[in-house]
This record gives C-alpha cells, sequence and structure tokens, in this order.
C-alpha cells in the first residue's frame, strides 16, 4: 500500500522536477535561444581570426579551387587523393619558363619557379571528392586550395555549390582552348 | 520471463525505420507482443572498406577509417594511428600524445551525447535529444576551428597530427568543460531518474557477464554488466596511465545488474570521467612540434600486428599485416559494435515489442561500423 | 670445418636448455644459427617427452611448470597442445603465433578455453587472409583471456580450392557472425556451422570479394555494378 503510493508521489515529483528545466528555458528564451533562422542567419565560417599563422595551415574545408596559372603539373596532389577525384593531364613544353599565349600557359608562377609542363586537362570531380584536405598540404605552389577561411584573399568561400545534373559537379580548372591548338605542342605521347 | 511457442508471426522491422540507428533489418518472430526470436540482418552498408584498403598507402588509409564510425572518427584515427606508429616503432613527441587524449576524450563526449540523445527519443523522450545535441554542436564547433571538419577529421595521422592547436584552443575547451559539467546535472533530472524512463528502461534486456563475455561485447555494454574492463586501464596505449580517472561499473541501482538502465548510466558517468581526463591533459600539455616525427614515407617492415584502442562503443582493434610496401597487404577493423549487434538476439527474447527498440538503443550500434 | 660447426651448435644448444639464449643468438652466420635454433627446438621436444615419461600421471598443470619459465606464452600454449594432441602443431618457430593444422581444432578452442592456466574465454577476432594468387588462404584468430589478461594467436591454413576448417560458434558464441564475415569475404566453409549463409554481401553475390583474385561482376539484377559517368575516364 505504501508502495503504491510512493511510486505515485515519486512519479509526479520526477516528472515536475524535469518539467521545471524546461520552463526555466522557456521564460529564458531570449537569452538561451540557439536555433538559427538558415538561410538569412548563417553560423560564421573560421574566416574570424584563428590566432596562428594561417599561411602554413587550411582549416577550412569547403569546394577546391585551383589557380591554374601557378600549376607546375607536379601530379603530387593527384596522386594523394585516396578516391582518385582528380584528373590530371600535362606535356612538356619546348623550353622551360616561357610563356605560350595562344593557349593560355604562363611561363612563371606567382612564386617565381619555371614551369616545364603545360597543364592541358585538370579536372575535379567534387561529389566524388571526400573533403579530407589531403591534396592540400603536398602542393609545392600553393595553388589548389579549399575556397574561403585563410584562403579568402585569393577566392571567397563556397560551400553552397548545387547543381541539377550530377555531372555539372566536374569542375574544369584547365584553360579552354582547341584540341588543335594544344596538339602543336604535344610531344611524343598523350593520353 | 517465458518464451510461448504458439502460432509465430514473422514481422519485418525494415532497413528504413527512425528507431534503428542507421539501415538495419530485423526479423522479429512474435507470438502476440511476445518476442520469440530476432534476428539482425546487416549489409545494407556495406561499402567493403577492407578492400579499399588494400589499394591506397598507409596515410591515404586515414580518411576511409573516419567513415566506418562516423560518429566517434577521432577514436578511429587514433586506433589506426596507434597500430602503424607500434608496428612501426615510431615514438611520437609529447604534445602529440596529450593532444591527442584530448581530441578523442572530447569525440568519447560527443558520441555518448548522441547515443543517449537518441535513445530518450527511441523511448519517446524529446526534450534531452534537443538539448544534447545543443551540447554537442558545441563540441563540433570547437572541431571545428581545430581542423575544419565537423565529423570526419582526418586529423590524427600516422606519427603525429595533422595541424597544431589554435591559439585559444585551450581556453576554449576549458569554458566549454565549465559550461558542460553542470548540464550533466540537469540531463539527470531530465532523463535518468524520470519514473517514466526507469520504468520503461530497467530490468529490461538483462544482460549476463558471461553471455557479455562470450560474445565478445566490450566497453560500455559490458560495463554496465559488471564487468570492470577499460583498455585504457587494462592495457593501456599512448599515455592514459599517466591520468588518475574511474571506470563506472553497472550496479543495478535501479532493477537488474546489466539492464538498459546501467547500460545508459555507465554511459552518463562516463563523460563526466571523460571531462576529468580532458582537464587532467589540458593543465599538462607540454609544448613542441607536432610534425616532428611524421614519416616521409609509410614502409612498415614486414610483419603483422593486433592492436586494441578504448573507442566509445567498445574496443575497437586493428589488424594489418604489412609486406613491406607503401600499401597494406591485409587491414582488419574489429568492431565493437557488431558484436554488440550479434548479442540482440540473445537477450531479447520474451519480451514486448517496444522493448526491443529500447534494447537495440541502449547497445550504441554505428551501423557504419559494423558494415565496414 | 663441419666438426667444429657440430660442436659449436651443440654447445650453443646446451647452453640455451640451461636458458642461455646469448650463445645462440651470437652466431654470426645466418644458416648456422638457423641449424642451432632448429637443433635447440628438435632438443626441448626430446626432453618434454622424457619428463612425460619419467612422471607418473602428469596433469596439465603440472606439465605446464615443468617447463623452463622463460618461454613464452605461446611457446608453453604450442607445448601442452602439442602433447595433448599430437601432430596438430606445424610450427612454433614463430614467437607471435600458433600454425596449426585444422584437424582437431574444435577440441582444442574448448581446451583452451576450459583449462584454468589459460582460460582464453574471448574471442577477439577471426580475419581471412590470402597468400595470393594460386595460393593457400588462412584463417587467423586472436585470442584473449579477460582473467589472465594475456593473448595470443593461432593461425590455420587451408586448400584454396577446397577451404574447410571446423567451426568454433559452440566454444565462443561469437563465432557465429565473424565465421559468417570470413565465409563470405573469403569463401572458407566453417564446418559445423547452422547458418553459413552471407552476411554482409547480399545472398546472392557472386564472387568471394577479399581474395586477391577478386573480379567484380558485371551486372546485379540488372544494375551496372562499376560506377560509369559520362566524361570522366
Amino acid at each position: 500500500m505504501y508502495k503504491y503510493f510512493n511510486n505515485i508521489f515519486v512519479a509526479i515529483s520526477s516528472i515536475l522536477k524535469g518539467m521545471s528545466i524546461t520552463w526555466r528555458h522557456m521564460i529564458n528564451i531570449r537569452k538561451g535561444n540557439v536555433t538559427l533562422q538558415y538561410p538569412e542567419e548563417r553560423w560564421p565560417r573560421p574566416e574570424r581570426d584563428i590566432g596562428f599563422d594561417l599561411d602554413s595551415y587550411n582549416v577550412i574545408r569547403s569546394r577546391l579551387h585551383v589557380d591554374i596559372d601557378d600549376c607546375i603539373g607536379c601530379l603530387k596532389c593527384e596522386r594523394v587523393c585516396p578516391v582518385q577525384c582528380i584528373k590530371i593531364v600535362t606535356t612538356k613544353a619546348e623550353t622551360k619558363g616561357e610563356d605560350l599565349p595562344d593557349i593560355g600557359h604562363t611561363g612563371i608562377t606567382s612564386n617565381g619557379t619555371k614551369k616545364a609542363l603545360i597543364v592541358s586537362r585538370f579536372d575535379i570531380d567534387m561529389s566524388e571528392c571526400c573533403y579530407c584536405n589531403l591534396c592540400v598540404y603536398p602542393c609545392p605552389e600553393e595553388c589548389i586550395y579549399m575556397t574561403g577561411g585563410p584562403n579568402s584573399h585569393k577566392h571567397p568561400i563556397d560551400y553552397e555549390f548545387s547543381q541539377y545534373d550530377r555531372n555539372d559537379l566536374i569542375y574544369k580548372f584547365a584553360k579552354d582552348v582547341d584540341d588543335e591548338k594544344i596538339s602543336k605542342y604535344v610531344s611524343k605521347k598523350i593520353k | 520471463m517465458g518464451v510461448i511457442h504458439g502460432d509465430l508471426m514473422t514481422l519485418n522491422i525494415g532497413p528504413q525505420h527512425p528507431s534503428t540507428h542507421g539501415v538495419l533489418r530485423l526479423k522479429v518472430k512474435t507470438d502476440g507482443e511476445i518476442i520469440s526470436e530476432v534476428e539482425p540482418i546487416i549489409g545494407y552498408l556495406h561499402r567493403c572498406f577492407e578492400k579499399h584498403c588494400e589499394n591506397v598507402t598507409y596515410d591515404q588509409v586515414i580518411p576511409y577509417t573516419d567513415r566506418c564510425d562516423y560518429i566517434a572518427s577521432m577514436n578511429n584515427n587514433f586506433g589506426y594511428a596507434v597500430t602503424i606508429e607500434a608496428l612501426m616503432e615510431i615514438k611520437v613527441p609529447e604534445r602529440v600524445e596529450y593532444i591527442r587524449i584530448i581530441v578523442a576524450e572530447l569525440n568519447r563526449i560527443a558520441s555518448h551525447l548522441l547515443a543517449l540523445g537518441t535513445y530518450g527519443l527511441d523511448v519517446g523522450a524529446f526534450t534531452p535529444f534537443l538539448y544534447m545535441f545543443r551540447d554537442r554542436e558545441r563540441i563540433l564547433d570547437l572541431f571545428e576551428t581545430l581542423c575544419g571538419a565537423r565529423l570526419l577529421y582526418n586529423y590524427i595521422w600516422v606519427g603525429g597530427l595533422s595541424h597544431d592547436l589554435p591559439r585559444d584552443f585551450v581556453e576554449s575547451v576549458f569554458s566549454f568543460l565549465d559550461y558542460f559539467e553542470p548540464k550533466i546535472e540537469e540531463y539527470n533530472e531530465l532523463l535518468t531518474y524520470n519514473k517514466i524512463f526507469i520504468e520503461r528502461t530497467a530490468d529490461i534486456g538483462v544482460l549476463p557477464p558471461e553471455v557479455a563475455i562470450s560474445f565478445g561485447v566490450t566497453g560500455p555494454n559490458l560495463r554496465g554488466s559488471g564487468v570492470k574492463w577499460d583498455i585504457r586501464k587494462d592495457d593501456p596505449y599512448s599515455i592514459y596511465d599517466k591520468f588518475d580517472y574511474d571506470i563506472p561499473i553497472g550496479a543495478g541501482e535501479m532493477g537488474t545488474v546489466g539492464d538498459c538502465w546501467d547500460r545508459y548510466y555507465v554511459r552518463m558517468v562516463e563523460m563526466k570521467e571523460s571531462a576529468k581526463i580532458i582537464r587532467q591533459a589540458l593543465k599538462g600539455l607540454p609544448a613542441g612540434d607536432v610534425h616532428q616525427a611524421l614519416p616521409k614515407k609509410i614502409r612498415p617492415p614486414k610483419g603483422s600486428i593486433y592492436k586494441r584502442t578504448e573507442s566509445p562503443r567498445g574496443d575497437l582493434a586493428y589488424y594489418i599485416v604489412s609486406d613491406g610496401s607503401p600499401i597494406p597487404y591485409r587491414l582488419k577493423m574489429r568492431s565493437p559494435a557488431f558484436t554488440a549487434l550479434s548479442v540482440l538476439g540473445e537477450i531479447s527474447q520474451g519480451w514486448m515489442m517496444s522493448d526491443v527498440i529500447a534494447i537495440l538503443g541502449s547497445l550504441d550500434i554505428v551501423l557504419g561500423e559494423i558494415d565496414r | 670445418m663441419s666438426e667444429d660447426l657440430d660442436k659449436l651448435i651443440s654447445d650453443a644448444v646446451e647452453k640455451a636448455l640451461q636458458g642461455d639464449m646469448d650463445v645462440i643468438n651470437n652466431i654470426e652466420d645466418r644458416v648456422t644459427r638457423s641449424k642451432a635454433k632448429a637443433a635447440l627446438v628438435k632438443a626441448k621436444r626430446l626432453a618434454k617427452a622424457a619428463i612425460a615419461e619419467d612422471a607418473p600421471k602428469p596433469e596439465e598443470s603440472k606439465a605446464v611448470e615443468a617447463l623452463p619459465a622463460e618461454l613464452s606464452l605461446t611457446e608453453k600454449v604450442s607445448a601442452v597442445i602439442a602433447k595433448k594432441f599430437p601432430n596438430t602443431i606445424e610450427s612454433d618457430e614463430e614467437n607471435s603465433h600458433i600454425q596449426m593444422k585444422g584437424k582437431n581444432w574444435f577440441e582444442i578452442a574448448q581446451y583452451l578455453r576450459d583449462n584454468p592456466d589459460f582460460l582464453f574465454d574471448s574471442l577477439q577476432c577471426v580475419t581471412g587472409y590470402d597468400f595470393g594468387e594460386n595460393e593457400d588462404l588462412e584463417v587467423r584468430y586472436n585470442l584473449h583471456s579477460m582473467t589472465h589478461n594475456h593473448a595470443i594467436e593461432i593461425r590455420i591454413k587451408t586448400d584454396r580450392n577446397d577451404p574447410k576448417v571446423p567451426s568454433v560458434e559452440k566454444v565462443w558464441r561469437i563465432g557465429d557472425w565473424f565465421e559468417r564475415e570470413t565465409y563470405d569475404m573469403y569463401g572458407i566453409v566453417f564446418e559445423g556451422h547452422s547458418n553459413m549463409t552471407r552476411i554482409l554481401c547480399p545472398e546472392d553475390w557472386e564472387g568471394w570479394p577479399l581474395r586477391k583474385d577478386y573480379e567484380v561482376q558485371e551486372t546485379y539484377h540488372g544494375i551496372v555494378v562499376p560506377k560509369v559517368k559520362d566524361g570522366w575516364e
């Protein structure tokens, strides 16, 4: 008999204790509200000062972007990608460091390195990309990076890049020139 | 409770169901409302991770390991890195060890928050789910300042880490811990000692310790049955033996030892213990270079190794066979949720339909880890 | 010259039987060193057989105590198994694992679980292993004891064209799912298993995915299996 009433008392008191917590939160709704009205309000991305030398690290994961004028065609990013979503085709240039304006090839990168290879195809399939950031570290010219964050001065942030067709998510970064113009510079073997 | 074999009805809790924590199919044979047999059918998320790992190099495996247990992804990376370092006999700097433990324990708190929140949701409590997710968001924001990603980090590399800590990370973690520890009391008032929750979970799905050991169950599920076994204390790796923390075990406070409430409560207390470990690690964090011991090319010597680590779900182990090349020859991940799910058929006999969902929630499974 | 070598080997074996392994380990020439180690194993086996004959009725625990204490767990276990189940150990040269034949594996597993010295009550992991194309398959078991906190590894080789290993489902209950997974990935049939079906792949999948010579099937119920995309190689 005692147990019966005790059960009722414990049940009601524990429920009331829980409800008092939610009541307190509801009263303080102005201060404690954590809901963001997306897309009008967005959570700030780490463009703020994180506090260390941002030149050596890339603490952002968003869409990949390539400054194709800086790419020397070393293929390091292609080899390190775990899902093989980067495809690069390069050809040997006749002279190292020479500008070839008819196909848009600049001979010297912004860091002063002379380019020995012409990059004729640089495709990244963003639907395959797993955003692991592994391709960013080995690049000697820092020309492949994830947009925004510490790289906002190079490219504004872009993480909402949805398309209607999956094939539109293949981003082509190489200069868009005709095959005949490229074939002038093709040496023995090209894929 | 006895099992009645009348005329059995086969019911299918299909791969798409909000309470199955992933794509899991349960074939349930019931007699009226009482269950007589439960058979879990898995394989809907099988991506053959082990075959992928035989085609990429050792450092490219790490994004793949992230995706197996996507909720406690730091612990997956940690286990893999510790295994390869044991095979190659690399000694990592002190700072790397401390930071690894800090992020692994933070991820343990985040994983337990998700497990407990969704468990409350399964038995009908909606409020604690949102509260726990609000706190989990703060941990994910901390990780975002650390490495840019919220859920799949690729942070702990073989021989070190990918980045060093940001400047004000230590203060942010301290302020998070000061905010979080009173919240555990709030959760206890909301859910743990709520009479309805106790009626739903106490005395249900009792897992005896001998059955648990024979089924290879480890982690909070085993500790809920009263067995004091934790890889961090009994087979320590990294520098876990330098810290001072307790291992909570289930004591049958609300019912029998090894019921669902015990497993829930063990996870709740483990969050407090993880907070203790993080505080100690932050106080003792040495200076140093985290990239110092990163090998230029990972080429382990020939041989095999089996190493166990403690993930939030149990005993996560990697068995790696190397033949001297930069690509693993055989990599097997022994996942704790695989063994936890196999015990479901055993402990849910004789209970009712809604109890099966409560038992499944208390086992805390992640299908990505089971199916790999 | 060979007599000197023989004398060197017998001296080294004598020293090692008394417990001093340095003499063998310091032999420079690799061939001679391995000969000395093989001779040591043979001598140990003879010594154990002599002890077994002498003692009137040796129980298992006594036999374990009679061996020199420096033996690692692997060597202790393989010595005991070799005594109780003759002709099942293939080699115990390596210190990391025990290589076994699959004949009496079920009885050996029960013995390992119940013997009070070992008490391997938890099967941690079952891994399949493929040595290469046209080579053998292997099953590797990692056992662990909760009470004594020690672990060993046992390997059982089996033929590629007809792989069969006794099942240990009744010994450790988790063997059920682990063996189904190994069957699914490698095609190794575990005899005595109650439900030998695929667990991760669909039931009508063809082929054994983790074998080294696996080719993915072209279509599955009409769906093209390898992914193709336009404009992508």
